[in-house]
């Protein structure tokens, strides 16, 4: 158990490069990919303000404003007196009330628009992960999309699915790509999974994770380019439908 | 292709191999070291008639003595237990991460029935150094939920009557590119250092990409070809790397 070891400086991992220091969003993030990659669990006690400061080499006074920010986010919870302390609140799963609003507001070329930029990602990143990916990664996301299908909670669907895509994006032996798709995961993962409008099918989506997942293993990279395109503009033409049912006006033709 | 060519290819694949291996041999030692004190710290508990601690390996010098043997090739050096071996826990990682002028303790997500457990069991380097009682080189990879670099990881093997767990370290990606490079850069013909699944570590040429896959093993085909190569040479010594020379394009 992670609680069970006493560790000075937990948060090495995320600490990264030298030049994040300084600014309390990019300090915000590191935590807040942290969080949703898992690295840091739900209910996790942070180390004291002092010691995150050290850690990311920013004042307290920057440290504060990011835990500020992740409290917002609704990722953390501070809590006062003896036992007190800041801890990490992983989201139960995509709260629609925060969600759908979200969708509504975004035009349809907006979403477009993100779902160019995770193709962008995501089709090279498969097509290099096909000429790339190593024997564990493969292994990894044959793992992973059946974790998919065995999935009970929504929570555990968006976990999945986004390990995966993350896991196409290690393959690919890209640590930039890498980065690039656990940001846009803790975008879109859970839009997509949102129990709203059509269902998204979880058996179809574990089909096309195998699919890509063969493909990479088979070093077939034209197939995994054209699997993960497929992907991507499946799931974007579902927010799309999402977005058109939600700022449907009464009493319109369809 | 000339004899000459051959010969001079022949000599230089073996030059930068034994070069490579000087390279790999402080972590080697390193890691080796590090695997006799906790070895040894094992034994002291056992004689005792007690489970090993925590406290017991927190502060082992090898730990610090290998990051030092490596310089900044390492960015971290740690010992991964068996299950059961430390404080009777399931899973137990114990690897200090370069940071700064110090090191920091790294943590991971443990808990059992999370999506994103990091579950070092699966784990390649883990299986093999496991399963074979051998040291291995694996890699490179992009640990992002672990150590969050672009790194090989060495591993060696902490067995007395039974297994204990390995002692690890993950290295640099980029430096171990820069000091291969470096090496290569001495070779006249077109030359890589590749591992056994046929990933590129470094070249003197942009004619191969590092981190790619070459489509098929290296193999001196003798037909002096610019596909072939005209020498490949093992590099040993836990890696299952190679040391290839190609006349150029």
């Amino acid at each position: 158990m992670a609680n069970d070891i006493a560790d000075p400086g937990p948060l090495a991992p995320m600490l990264g490069r030298s030049s994040y220091r300084g600014r309390a969003d990019e300090v915000a993030q590191r935590l807040e990919e942290a969080i949703l990659l898992g690295l840091l669990g739900d209910g996790e006690q942070l180390p004291t303000e002092i010691e995150l400061a050290n850690q990311f080499g920013v004042s307290p006074m920057t440290l504060r404003e990011a835990l500020a920010q992740l409290r917002e986010r609704r990722l953390v919870v501070t809590r006062r007196g003896r036992s007190g302390g800041s801890f990490v609140r992983r989201p139960a799963g995509p709260d629609p009330d925060e969600i759908l609003p979200r969708l509504r507001a975004m035009s349809v070329t907006q979403l477009r628009d993100l779902g160019d930029e995770v193709s962008a990602i995501h089709v090279h990143a498969s097509r290099l992960a096909a000429g790339r990916a190593s024997p564990t990664n493969v292994r990894r996301l044959f793992a992973l999309a059946e974790q998919l299908h065995k999935a009970t909670t929504v929570r555990d669907r968006v976990r999945a699915d986004s390990r995966f895509n993350i896991e196409v994006a290690m393959a690919a032996q890209s640590e930039r790509l890498t980065r690039r798709q656990v940001l846009l995961q803790a975008e879109v993962a859970e839009m997509l999974w949102i129990p709203a409008g059509e269902e998204l099918s979880v058996d179809s989506v574990v089909e096309r994770h195998h699919g890509l997942a063969k493909a990479i293993a088979d070093e077939d990279e034209a197939t995994a380019a054209s699997l993960a395109e497929q992907d991507v503009a499946l799931r974007l033409r579902r927010l799309i439908r999402l977005h058109l049912d939600l700022t449907e006006p009464e009493g319109s033709a369809r | 292709m000339s004899d000459t060519q051959a010969k001079t290819a022949r000599s230089d694949a073996e030059r930068i191999g034994s070069e490579v291996r000087a390279l790999l041999a402080p972590v080697h030692a390193g890691l080796e070291a590090l695997r006799d004190e906790i070895l040894e710290a094992f034994r002291r508990a056992d004689a005792e008639g007690r489970a090993v601690l925590e406290s017991d390996l927190v502060d082992l010098p090898g730990f610090f003595a290998a990051h030092g043997l490596m310089e900044e090739v390492a960015v971290g050096v740690g010992f991964v237990g068996a299950p059961g071996a430390v404080n009777g826990q399931d899973r137990y990682i114990l690897w200090w991460q370069r940071r700064g002028d110090g090191f920091a303790r790294l943590r991971l997500n443990f808990e059992p029935d999370s999506v994103d457990v990091y579950d070092y069991h699966e784990m390649d380097w883990y299986k093999v150094a496991a399963e074979s009682s051998r040291p291995v080189l694996y890699g490179p990879y992009v640990d992002y939920s672990g150590s969050g670099h672009y790194v090989f990881t060495g591993a060696v093997p902490v067995r007395s009557d039974r297994f204990i767990g390995i002692a690890g370290a993950d290295l640099s990606v980029t430096e171990m590119e820069r000091r291969l490079t470096g090496l290569l850069r001495t070779v006249g013909l077109d030359a890589l250092v590749v591992t056994g699944e046929r990933r590129v570590l470094a070249a003197n040429t942009p004619r191969w990409v590092v981190g790619s896959k070459l489509r098929v093993a290296p193999a001196p085909d003798g037909t002096g070809g610019t596909a072939g190569f005209l020498a490949v040479v093992p590099v040993g010594l836990d890696s299952d790397w190679s040391v290839a020379v190609a006349a150029p394009e």
